[in-house]
């Protein structure tokens, strides 16, 4: 029983070996053949400058915002701030 | 196979090149990335993407190694990357816990190989569901020894380790698939 189990391991592990290679399918085939084609035309149509070019802007937009976000004077807008206004406002009346 | 090609008018972009690597290795990786994944579709999704990367990055081989290996190095990490993403996809949508099942009963594999003849279909498919059990490295190591009958050297090459290592992780997947296919034997066969 145990050689019968141990003969049957054997077998199907070795039947890994037996593997026969599996052709390309044609659809792949042309597939792969259209990939230089299919690159090239996507680098023609957005030329790398461009792209650089608009990585840039957009790096700089960003900059400049958090800048202006950065050095602009901070206006208080809490409601105590408006009460006191209004307190003031209704002591000097 | 690499004297047959010119590297250099495929760093340059050249189509005809381009078809001679193709000719040379698209079969090639197409079944290795059929044996890894198991699934046809699958199979040449990656196979493009590999060429994709190969046609992209060419320029970065600097023939350190054979060029089948860099392609084969490309081509197993491809489909490491594919099933570790589709493994996420299954885990967050279905709910299956982390651990990798343990048994080959309990993994569906209905995948029969094309590559098998009719009467190791079956055997192939329980063979496949074991394999598919195994930790990532002693699968990719297997079935690159034992299906692609690539030597020890060019494995650790492809998958970055030193030539122990492949012998290492090869003995610990026989080892495993034994113990594997004995606990299938015991269930079914008896």
């Amino acid at each position: 029983m145990e050689k019968k189990k141990e003969f049957w391991i054997e077998q199907t592990l070795n039947s890994s070996t037996e593997l026969k290679s599996v052709p390309l399918p044609e659809n792949l085939r042309k597939k792969l053949e259209s990939i230089p084609a299919s690159l090239d035309i996507f680098n023609k149509r957005i030329p790398m400058k461009a792209v650089w070019l608009a990585a840039a802007s957009i790096a700089l937009l960003i900059t400049v915002n958090i800048a202006t976000f950065n050095t602009s004077p901070k206006i208080e807008s809490n409601e105590s701030t408006v009460y006191n206004e209004y307190f003031s406002y209704l002591n000097q009346l | 196979m690499d004297d047959f090609l010119d590297i250099e008018a495929l760093k340059k972009g050249s189509q005809s090149a381009f078809s001679s690597l193709l000719s040379l290795f698209s079969q090639k990786v197409y079944n290795l990335c059929l044996r890894i994944l198991q699934n046809e579709q699958d199979a040449e999704d990656v196979t493009q993407e590999v060429f994709t990367t190969v046609y992209l990055s060419i320029h970065q081989f600097k023939g350190d190694s054979k060029l089948s290996t860099w392609i084969y190095r490309i081509s197993v990490n491809k489909s490491q990357e594919f099933i570790r993403k589709k493994n996420r996809k299954k885990r967050f949508g279905f709910g299956v816990p982390i651990d990798k099942t343990e048994s080959i009963l309990e993994i569906s594999s209905n995948f029969m190989h094309p590559g098998f003849e009719l009467e190791n279909q079956e055997r192939g498919s329980i063979l496949f569901a074991a394999i598919n059990t195994l930790p990532e490295n002693q699968k990719t190591a297997f079935t690159l020894f034992n299906m692609e009958g690539i030597p020890y050297e060019e494995i650790a090459q492809i998958m970055n380790t030193s030539i122990s290592a492949v012998e290492s992780l090869l003995f610990r997947a026989r080892q495993n698939l034994k113990k594997k296919l004995a606990d299938y034997y015991e269930e079914n066969e008896q």
